[in-house]
């Protein structure tokens, strides 16, 4: 047997690597999944959740080096951490990533109760994933719900590619292999509508697929535009590059690289952005708190700290960004019940105590204390959210 | 159903390396066409070029008598099979085939059904069709996408490299399918793989491709009896062509392991040449001790040691090894590199008959149908001597 592993784990060498994968009982977490076309399932070892694919050598290790790829890139997959092969008694190789913390299969979103309404912030979370993807150069050959974890984020969702087995890493997407990305995604996501309304005949009024499809197209379509477009206007009119920065700061995004030119005239300028990077919120909010959340629990913090700044009168954002974390977010993450713990992240809690003290101010007439809507959240919300961390439900 | 034309294809990057150069293949409708290669030989970049993924640097892409080269992929009408290997737990077999005709919505209910149930005979699917997939075997499963392209009523079906991910007794199974199937629809079919087994086996001809440039478009008999060039010669066949130094003398040719007569014909058109590489496969060789009679007296014979012996059952594999100039050892390293690492140590590999006793270690008597025999020009690769 030889593994080839990015941080060597000897437990991983434990495992029953000469039985089939479909055949193994111990260190299984029961998920609920689809039918794929390899054997795939979860394992728990030393408290650390992985996913593992039974596939063959080649296909393993062209998997792994992009899964590795995207991560250096700072993209959102899940991290491979190993390739299993030569496995005893010919049995095929294996890929082993990482599964991450806190992330929902498109089937437990639904099942954990989203209401239907909340279907568009899965679909806006899938888009947005496969245009960061396409800004890299990654073709996915293979986008679906079922391809990706995601991970609350503020009442959104942040989507996770798990799957790269058809995909490719290009120096630049070509227009049609985008297309050709967005028809395959279609297809994919109607028939996990289909097969999800099938599962649960009180979606099936509810949810029309087509409508579903037009609007990744749509929403696609869209935010590509708005990250890549050219722009033109009248050297009168140069605020227009900063309200474009600040629309995509708006949507998350970064400008690393804008590309402006004028014409022979010199009274058109135009612009374009060359290279964008998600993240912008969460940028932010690690470099003043140290914080690593998603972007838009990211975003939400960051109107927290502002309205903490505005009420304690503070003006140097530095500073107060270090005594909101101590004297707020810790104090907050601090009360949340020990046991048990797989709930909710703490980015997630503190998102929704925000949520509650609205709804609790709205109820009283007044501004309720972060701490005092806390207390009120955990003794009567927390206890009934149902287990969205791996190995913590019943 | 329509024929597949593409003329003077070229594909270049920006880094102006052509990935196909100038690459016209002809797919009769109806046919079934291969591509095949080595990593890099341009097979997938062609097959993109046809979905229409990839734009066509210059050339005409025909499809069906219509120039394509503009077309978005979805306007090209063609199927993917395999695209999408996903089955749906909880849709039943039917629905699982039947979706891609609901995506395009307003299809009539009762041609959906007609569809539906006229993919499900084709493929055998019938008795299966109410039940969910979950309990269906692998084989079941991978007809079940093959429905979904059937239904789709698509010109012509694409196939990139589809048997690669499954285990080899799968593969096996699915080769068979895939070959009844295309018979059983008679539809114009490209078909990209690696793998010189699926492409002998599948193929009504296959295109056989070397760093984006066509070598030889042919029959798999045509293709395994002339090949034109080194690189067709070594690619095509399993275990490959032996390669020897070859030295023409007179009307014969000295190789490692004694002297050949040729033909006049062969002798006629490597006249003048000196240092050549001959090619001949494991099969035109036996153990001279069990070689039938009546083919005896058109080989020739030679001694020498055997290093390894492989018995199979059917029949046994000897391998002999040998010297090769540098000349002919660098040709042959080249040829090792095109090919993708394939082995092609110097030593000879014979295919033995089964009832062949020798051993190894042994110093044995071999026979060669010289018959077989190709000349291959050691500079350009171009075989001399074919028909």
């Amino acid at each position: 047997m030889r593994v080839l592993a990015s941080s060597p784990n000897p437990a991983m060498l434990t495992l029953p690597w000469g039985r089939p994968l479909a055949d193994w009982t111990e260190h299984i977490v029961p998920v609920p999944r689809g039918l794929s076309r390899h054997v795939v399932r979860v394992i728990q070892l030393d408290g650390v959740f992985y996913a593992v694919k039974e596939t063959q050598e080649q296909i393993a290790k062209r998997e792994y080096r992009l899964l590795r790829e995207l991560g250096r890139r700072g993209l959102p997959a899940v991290t491979a951490v190993a390739v299993v092969a030569e496995r005893p008694n010919d049995l095929g190789s294996a890929l082993v990533t990482r599964h991450l913390a806190f992330a929902l299969s498109y089937r437990t979103v639904f099942g954990n109760g989203l209401p239907v309404g909340g279907l568009p912030l899965l679909v806006d979370a899938l888009v947005v994933l496969l245009v960061r993807l396409h800004l890299a150069g990654f073709y996915w050959g293979d986008v679906s719900l079922s391809n990706v974890l995601f991970r609350r984020s503020a009442g959104e969702f942040a989507a996770y590619l798990v799957d790269a087995e058809t995909a490719e890493l290009h120096p630049q997407l070509s227009d049609r292999m985008r297309e050709y990305d967005v028809t395959v995604g279609c297809e994919n996501v109607f028939a996990e509508l289909l097969d999800l309304q099938a599962a649960e005949p009180a979606l099936a009024g509810q949810v029309d697929p087509f409508e579903v499809i037009g609007s990744i197209t749509e929403r696609y379509e869209s935010l590509w535009h708005e990250l890549t477009a050219e722009e033109q206007f009248s050297t009168d009119e140069m605020w227009r590059i900063e309200r474009r920065v600040e629309r995509l700061g708006e949507l998350g995004f970064d400008v690393e690289e804008l590309a402006m030119s004028t014409d022979a005239t010199g009274s058109t300028v135009s612009i374009q952005p060359r290279v964008v990077e998600a993240g912008h919120h969460a940028r932010e909010l690690a470099r003043l708190t140290g914080l690593e959340v998603e972007d838009n629990q990211a975003r939400r913090l960051l109107s927290d700290l502002a309205s903490y700044m505005a009420h304690n009168g503070f003006s140097d954002r530095e500073s107060a960004a270090h005594r909101w974390r101590r004297e707020v977010y810790d104090e907050i993450a601090g009360m949340a019940p020990t046991e048990p713990s797989g709930r909710l992240e703490p980015a997630e809690v503190f998102h929704q105590i925000l949520e509650h003290r609205w709804l609790l101010s709205e109820r009283a007439g007044r501004e309720i204390d972060i701490f005092d809507t806390a207390r009120d959240y955990f003794a009567t919300v927390f206890g009934r959210l149902p287990e969205e961390k791996l190995g913590t439900a019943d | 159903m329509a024929a597949i034309e593409m003329v003077n294809i070229v594909k270049q990057y920006g880094d102006g390396f052509p990935a196909v150069n100038d690459v016209s293949i002809d797919v009769e409708d109806g046919e079934f066409m291969i591509l095949v290669g080595p990593s890099g030989c341009g097979k997938s970049t062609l097959l993109r070029m046809i979905v229409g993924l990839e734009d066509i640097t210059s050339g005409d892409m025909v499809i069906g008598g219509r120039r394509v080269n503009d077309l978005a992929p979805r306007d090209r009408n063609l199927a993917m099979v395999f695209q999408n290997y996903a089955l749906y737990p909880h849709l039943s077999v039917y629905e699982n085939i039947a979706f891609p005709l609901r995506l395009k919505g307003g299809v009539p209910e009762s041609e959906i059904d007609a569809k539906v149930r006229e993919a499900s005979a084709t493929l055998e699917l019938d008795e299966h069709l109410e039940r969910k997939p979950g309990n269906l075997s692998g084989g079941q499963r991978q007809r079940v996408a093959m429905g979904r392209a059937i239904v789709r009523d698509a010109d012509a079906f694409l196939f990139d490299e589809p048997l690669s991910n499954l285990d080899a007794k799968l593969r096996g199974q699915m080769r068979t399918e895939i070959s009844r199937l295309q018979k059983r629809l008679g539809i114009t079919t490209v078909y990209v793989t690696h793998d010189q087994t699926e492409a002998m086996t599948l193929g009504d001809r296959v295109a056989v491709l070397k760093r984006g440039l066509l070598q030889q478009l042919a029959t798999p008999r045509e293709l395994y009896n002339q090949p034109v060039n080194l690189f067709v010669a070594g690619f095509i066949g399993s275990p490959p062509m032996n390669f020897l130094p070859a030295t023409v003398k007179g009307t014969g040719v000295e190789l490692p392991f004694g002297t050949v007569r040729l033909s006049d014909e062969k002798a006629q058109k490597v006249q003048g040449k000196e240092l050549l590489i001959a090619g001949i496969r494991p099969e035109h060789f036996n153990d001279a001790a069990v070689v039938d009679s009546s083919i005896a007296g058109r080989g020739s014979t030679f001694r020498a040691t055997v290093d390894v012996v492989e018995w199979l059952g059917h029949e046994a594999y000897a391998y002999i090894p040998y010297e090769a100039p540098p000349e002919v050892a660098e040709q042959l390293a080249q040829l090792e590199k095109d090919l993708d690492g394939e082995v092609l140590r110097t030593q000879l590999v014979v295919a033995l008959d089964a009832n062949s006793k020798i051993t190894k270690g042994e110093e044995a008597e071999i026979w060669m149908d010289a018959s077989h025999l190709h000349l291959f020009d050691p500079a350009s690769g171009d075989n001399l001597t074919l028909d």
